[in-house]
């Protein structure tokens, strides 16, 4: 099977911006991804998250939600969105346009390219404005709503968990902050600040642009460079580095009303994506707890029955893994043990080889598989092209395909547990020390 | 040799083979080339409205089960002797999921090769039951924790007081899961005979998509479908589901640890016993009129937006159409509930006197056609539209015919027989301790 087919071509474009294409009729639609992504700082995080919300708002020639929306309504139900994504310790605005391939659209509908292009054009570069700001009412309105978004964090008990152990493990660290800011640093944030904010952000900011469908190499370079051309003055950002674990365990437990506890454990793993043991890195975490089938699932749900839900997720920018458990609070404990009995045995290498076999043909196939899901490619694109890495997939098959049990083993002996969080129902006995 | 009936829509640019397996399960079979996943679902009519169950005898006689019987035995499915059967899907590279909803039990499986294996293993999965106590046991403790984690799922909970408040004391306003009351009354012997009852091949459903070869694939599950050994089934019989009468919407509050009020408005089609294609047309009517009223596009988003009474993350719509049952559901966080009921309902009022504009749902139409031409562009889509289509009794390409037929009538037919400002639910969940 040809794992590259499906892989993006990297085309550098003036002003240190770079686009990205895949050249295809395989899909019904043509999707332009645009990310803006910044180191994650403290204030500009949260300027950043407004400036993301009225960019959605509307340009100059489109200049409320109504108008924006029935423009994309004509272009058969087009999907447009800016959102706020956070990957590894960069702050991402994400432009997402999504419209149907011109085949099935009839004559009305061939510059279809020009159309996309122009209109994020307009999105980005000519919003809709008071002069040399934005529009006050939007930006009230923004902050408002954004508001709402943070503190909504608290109804997804899971998220929130998740949230809390992150806040606490990485204090100080870029990874900490949140990708939608502070709520705290509304009162500095005027709608000529932020503009100004907005213009500088643009000449400064990594850009790169993905583009899938059919459309030619030719046509898309040429199409980019009539709607945008800006002189830069850009720096790329350093490849992130892999924090090493500050020696501690911390533990925290909170308590609130939830029908069931929730507990998250974050791990150092010294290891980051574009390092040479990072394929057993991703094989170790689908053996132990990435997969509906892993060792932690197995063992702490089906063997012990002492939870409903377990899984393990990896930071793969900064080198950080997390375990999340729905648990009941009397089980704290020995679901504890279990998780730390089960880090002991890969430590050891007591796992079956085929166990390994099967985590890297699974691994395998959702590699393969990326080829017929496009966000999923242009995420994995941008996280290699963040980390300093650009290896295809086939490479990075034929690495699985190397990986010993030693090296599993490896990877788990070098796993360090830094923060524990629970969080609990506030009528449940918690004997558990922080 | 099973025979095939080829179905091709050119303006979509896909094709779909029906027929009937041995036994009498229906398939259908959707090639999509050059994408390298390859799905299979197998869906059985067997959902958490089915509350009683014909068993032969006599004349036949009707006996009651209880709420969660068939979300129960969906799990207790992938116990086999040797264990659970989701390992050997992993050893084959592939995911393997089940699902149950209000009108069936679908079981999902995916790779990108062994498709052959995939589809003997999944019907070793639906056909080669191994009900124990021990499994019993276990598998209660399990779905017990399932339903208290989902006791914290604010969206969840109040899509179930919302159907509540129109569908009241019906299984449709509990949990697929059950409750931990009627969980308990789940015994061998009941799952056994919802076993024989419900798990018959005439009762089944059976779509694969991906790079195949229909008649290849075909033939194959055919043959194996003839040697596979099974529990033998009582006779196919037709289901007995019902719907309350009809009687005044009820309202509905609840207290849960939440940062703002959400509400649901909830209104029930008075237009019954609607099936295949002319259903998906009414589903069609429903969602093309809330989006025009409700959309983004629309006066109410854009004005309630920018007055801050609509949250976008959390406000939305949705159509729920089945034989059995038609339902809206318009929902989101709110600051001020009463307020934004009003707006909602002034808007139907109005749209009921003044009438719905030719241009609106012009483009509104375009919309839904670039959306339905998008649902068949990735695999898992295509198997989901079949299956949604096929179950409630329409076939594939119906959706395509339901968007060529629906007029503007249709609109108004569904503003004064569902979206009827006169006739709603309406559940509440507030702020508090619970």
């Amino acid at each position: 099977m040809n794992g590259d087919r499906g892989d993006f071509q990297p085309i550098p474009l003036r002003d240190g911006i770079c686009l990205h294409l895949n050249s295809t009729a395989k899909f019904k639609t043509i999707r332009i991804d645009l990310f803006l992504h910044e180191l994650l700082e403290e204030r500009s995080n949260t300027r950043i998250a407004l400036i993301s919300r009225l960019l959605e708002r509307g340009t100059v020639s489109l200049p409320n939600l109504q108008k924006l929306h029935r423009f994309l309504d004509s272009l058969f139900g087009a999907h447009f969105a800016v959102d706020i994504e956070q990957m590894g310790d960069r702050q991402v605005i994400h432009f997402y346009l999504e419209m149907l391939a011109m085949r099935f659209g009839g004559k009305r509908h061939q510059d279809l390219l020009a159309q996309g292009m122009g209109f994020l054009h307009d999105v980005m570069r000519d919003p809709v404005r008071d002069g040399d700001r934005f529009l006050p009412a939007f930006l009230r309105q923004e902050k408002s709503a954004l508001e709402t978004n943070i503190k909504a964090v608290f109804n997804d008990k899971m998220g929130y968990a998740q949230h809390r152990c992150i806040e606490e493990m990485c204090v100080g660290e870029p990874y900490a902050l949140s990708p939608l800011g502070d709520v705290g640093d509304f009162g500095g944030i005027t709608p000529e600040n932020l503009w100004e904010f907005h213009w500088d952000l643009q000449t400064k900011a990594n850009i790169d642009v993905f583009v899938t469908g059919e459309v030619g190499c030719r046509e898309t370079i040429d199409c980019w460079e009539v709607f945008f051309d800006w002189g830069r003055r850009f720096q790329p950002s350093p490849v992130p580095a892999i924090r090493p674990s500050k020696g501690r365990a911390k533990r925290i437990a909170e308590a609130q009303r939830v029908g069931q506890g929730r507990l998250v454990m974050g791990y150092r793993t010294g290891t980051g994506l574009a390092d040479e043991n990072y394929p057993a890195l991703a094989l170790f975490n689908l053996l132990w707890g990435g997969d509906g089938n892993s060792l932690l699932f197995r063992s702490v749900r089906e063997k012990c029955g002492l939870c409903y839900f377990i899984a393990s997720w990896l930071e793969a920018l900064c080198g950080m893994m997390f375990v999340t458990v729905g648990l009941e609070e009397e089980d704290l404990l020995g679901v504890l043990t279990e998780i730390d009995g089960q880090l002991e045995e890969v430590r050891k290498e007591r796992f079956e080889l085929g166990e390994l076999e099967a985590a890297k043909s699974m691994l395998k196939r959702r590699l393969y598989e990326l080829g017929d899901d496009r966000e999923g490619m242009v995420r994995f694109s941008l996280r290699q092209r963040i980390a300093g890495q650009n290896a295809t997939r086939t490479w990075f098959c034929r690495k699985l395909n190397e990986v010993t049990p030693f090296d599993i083993g490896e990877i788990a002996r070098k796993l360090e547990l830094e923060t524990t969080f629970f969080l609990y129902d506030k009528d449940a006995a918690v004997t558990w020390c922080t | 040799m099973v025979h095939l009936k080829r179905e091709e829509r050119d303006e979509l640019g896909e094709c779909c083979w029906s027929g009937v397996l041995p036994g009498g399960v229906e398939v259908y079979l959707m090639p999509k080339e050059g994408f390298y996943r390859q799905s299979a679902l197998l869906a059985v009519d067997f959902g958490s409205i089915d509350c009683s169950v014909k068993v032969p005898g006599g004349n036949g006689w009707e006996r009651e089960i209880p709420a969660g019987t068939a979300h129960f035995l969906e799990h207790l499915m992938f116990q086999k002797p040797g264990g659970d059967i989701s390992e050997l899907f992993s050893l084959l590279g592939a995911d393997v999921d089940a699902d149950t909803s209000f009108i069936g039990t679908s079981f999902f499986c995916s790779g990108n090769d062994h498709l052959e294996e995939n589809l003997q293993l999944l019907l070793k999965l639906v056909f080669e039951p191994h009900l124990t106590q021990e499994c019993i046991d276990r598998e209660r403790e399990i779905i017990f924790r399932e339903i208290q984690l989902s006791e914290d799922n604010l969206e969840w909970i109040s899509y179930f007081h919302a159907l509540e408040t129109i569908f009241p004391g019906h299984p449709l306003s509990t949990d697929i899961a059950g409750n931990l009351e009627e969980i308990g009354k789940i015994d061998l012997e009941t799952l056994e005979l919802c076993y024989r009852a419900f798990y018959s091949p005439p009762n089944m459903a059976l779509y694969i998509c991906g790079d195949i070869d229909p008649f290849d694939v075909a033939g194959k599950i055919g043959e194996r479908l003839q040697e596979q050994k099974g529990v033998e089934c009582y006779p196919h019989q037709p289901h007995c589901r019902t719907l309350p009468p009809e009687g005044e919407p009820l309202e509905r509050r609840r207290e849960l640890p939440v940062v703002q009020p959400h509400l649901t408005l909830a209104f029930r089609d008075r237009r019954k016993g609607l099936g295949g294609a002319e259903l998906l047309k009414r589903e069609l009517a429903l969602e093309l009129l809330l989006d025009i009223l409700f959309g983004p596009g629309s006066p109410f988003f854009n004005t309630y937006y920018e007055e801050g009474v609509i949250d976008p993350a959390s406000f939305g719509f949705d159509v729920y159409a089945e034989p059995w049952f038609t339902a809206c559901l318009i929902a989101g966080d709110v600051r001020d509930a009463r307020f934004f009921e009003k707006a909602v309902i002034g808007v139907l009022h109005q749209a009921k006197t003044d009438g719905l504009l030719p241009d609106d749902f012009t483009r509104a139409k375009r919309k839904a056609f670039g959306h339905t031409i998008q649902g068949f562009d990735q695999v898992d889509s295509c198997l989901h539209l079949m299956h949604s289509a096929v179950s409630c009794g329409a076939q594939p390409f119906d959706f395509l015919r339901a968007y060529h037929g629906v007029e503007i009538g249709d609109l108004e037919e569904g503003l004064e027989a569902c979206l009827n400002p006169d006739r709603y639910g309406l559940s509440l969940i507030e702020p508090g301790d619970g």
